[in-house]
């Protein structure tokens, strides 16, 4: 569904994203992360055609995103929401649904979209809170049942319940063969949602996997507290360690045996270990 | 695209109401102060004759053979009001057509919409036409009611009609010159600017007039709409209407070609 082909786009001098590479394949559940700045919504701006890469392409279900002319029809199918947009003012919440879907030539789901983010449509959007303004802007980018979802920061303003019934929402659409392409801040909500995860790191790709080798990919993580304080280093080739206050020390490990034998020389006063969460993943990548 | 258009135009209905009442207004005062009076008719006469004639040339585009209620209505009201303000205003709005996806956020919604560049901007250009025959209207319909309530009927002619159907190429000049501007100047500059350059070029036509540097007045776009000249003897010529309508197109044409390729940083 989409192909990104050594994507590259500087702002003059300054570094948007630089030779991204990846594929989102159909049916699948994509998330795009990484810190402010990192170039997520610069790949989505490409992705949608709203700029053109500096070098490099993007293939937007078969069609190239520089491709205006073609990628008009193509956002057809496709259901957008940005992380930081406005309505055209002056108008009710029925008016721009009503105007938009019209637009896009349909809105079959518009009932049930509404069903799980009710709004009262009947206020003009100005009246709107965060919230209710997402939630409006949810229902356009959904209602008119598209393939392909790309959505930045969708949970954005939402209230836990909201944003509950979206998470669900958008797992049961790649259920039923849609694909999403979305970036979020919040790692719980991608662990529950994503198939595959691409982190990037100043404009880079650092890490393009499926969640559970992601999740893997450090080993696990091993809190230990020691009889007494000791010199890390000697850990150093059976473990990472992630950080260590006194006599307490986090660890990332795969060969725990080893580890084991040689924390046990010095003592061991509790121990937990357990597999990491896309958080600690994702932080340990980004200390790096 | 005409979809687009009329909900385009629905964000443009305000402005409508908000310009024909104040054109009816600057209308009703202009033909009131001329009335039915011809002392009064004599006395302003009198009074314009000792103008400076750049004075005359800078409000009545031109300086009239004799001031009749035509001149004295292009003086007071079509001049500045209809050729200089609303043409800086159509001029500042066709460039928002453009910037104010960017300046104002409504880019994520209206570009992710399954319509090329070129198309929306096109939609958007028919619905600010629409926006100027709507003002053409109302400005020609308040100028007949005032004149017949007022019995100033040399007011309500062809003369008139002609001046009104003149100035929509004029106007849509305007417009397209204000989005051509919205592709090249960056966003915070190109309503002002675009603006400002409707009232230069208007500033630059009348004060070349008759002079040495009449030759850069052919370079404005209002040297195309004569306006004093067909108000007081109701001539058009057909080179003027082409001019302004090749200028429409060509600015047109660009702006979509720009606007095509243009990063949207949205």
């Amino acid at each position: 569904m989409i192909v990104a082909e050594g994507l590259t786009k500087f702002y003059g001098e300054r570094v948007g994203i630089v030779d991204i590479d990846f594929s989102v394949r159909k049916g699948e559940a994509f998330a795009y992360l990484g810190p402010n700045g990192a170039g997520k919504t610069t790949t989505v701006r490409l992705l949608m055609g709203f700029m053109r890469p500096t070098r490099g392409r993007a293939i937007v279900m078969g069609v190239d995103s520089r491709d205006d002319r073609k990628m008009a029809r193509v956002r057809e199918e496709i259901g957008y929401l940005a992380e930081d947009f406005s309505f055209p003012r002056g108008l009710k919440g029925k008016e721009i649904l009503g105007y938009y879907s019209r637009i896009r030539g349909g809105a079959g789901r518009a009932e049930e979209i509404l069903e799980l983010f009710p709004l009262d449509l009947n206020k003009k959007v100005e009246e709107y809170s965060k919230g209710m303004r997402q939630m409006l802007a949810l229902a356009l980018a959904l209602s008119h049942d598209p393939d392909l979802l790309i959505l930045d920061e969708p949970t954005t303003g939402l209230d836990p319940l909201m944003r509950d019934r979206l998470l669900n929402f958008l797992r049961e659409e790649v259920r039923r063969g849609k694909t999403v392409f979305f970036s979020s801040h919040v790692l719980s909500e991608v662990q529950r949602v994503a198939d595959r995860i691409c982190l990037i790191k100043e404009g880079r790709i650092v890490a393009l996997e499926d969640l559970p080798s992601l999740l893997s990919k450090l080993g696990k993580l091993v809190k230990v507290r020691l009889k007494e304080p000791l010199d890390v280093r000697r850990l150093e080739g059976v473990a990472r360690v992630l950080s260590q206050e006194g006599r307490e020390v986090v660890l990332a490990a795969d060969r725990y045996s080893e580890l084991l034998a040689l924390l046990a020389e010095h003592g061991v006063e509790d121990v937990e270990i357990r597999n990491m969460t896309l958080e600690e993943v994702f932080m340990h990548i980004y200390k790096r | 695209m005409l979809n687009y258009a009329r909900f385009d135009f629905r964000l443009r209905r305000r402005a409508l109401l908000g310009w024909s009442l104040v054109l009816s207004v600057i209308i009703a005062l202009t033909v009131w102060s001329w009335g039915e009076e011809e002392e009064l008719q004599r006395l302003y006469e009198e009074l314009f004759k000792q103008f400076p004639e750049e004075l005359m040339k800078l409000f009545g585009k031109g300086v009239p053979e004799v001031l009749g209620a035509e001149a004295f209505y292009v003086l007071n009201y079509f001049a500045w009001i209809y050729i200089v303000i609303l043409g800086a205003y159509l001029a500042f709005v066709g460039a928002g057509a453009v910037v104010d996806d960017l300046l104002e956020r409504t880019g994520p919604l209206n570009l992710s919409l399954p319509l090329s560049r070129r198309d929306l901007l096109l939609a958007r250009f028919l619905s600010i036409a629409v926006l100027v025959l709507g003002l053409t209207v109302a400005s020609l319909l308040a100028t007949f009611l005032f004149a017949a309530l007022m019995g100033v009927e040399e007011l309500i002619g062809r003369n008139i009609v002609l001046l009104h159907l003149h100035a929509i190429p004029y106007l849509l000049l305007c417009v397209s010159v204000g989005m051509l501007l919205g592709t090249v100047l960056p966003p915070a500059l190109a309503k002002p600017v675009s603006a400002g350059l409707v009232v230069l070029d208007y500033v630059m036509d009348t004060m070349s007039m008759g002079t040495a540097l009449e030759p850069l007045g052919y370079l404005t776009a209002s040297r195309y709409f004569p306006a004093l000249e067909i108000a007081t003897k109701g001539t058009v010529s057909a080179l003027d209407l082409g001019v302004l309508s090749a200028l429409v197109a060509i600015a047109l044409f660009l702006a979509m070609l720009i606007y095509e390729g243009k990063d949207m940083p949205i």
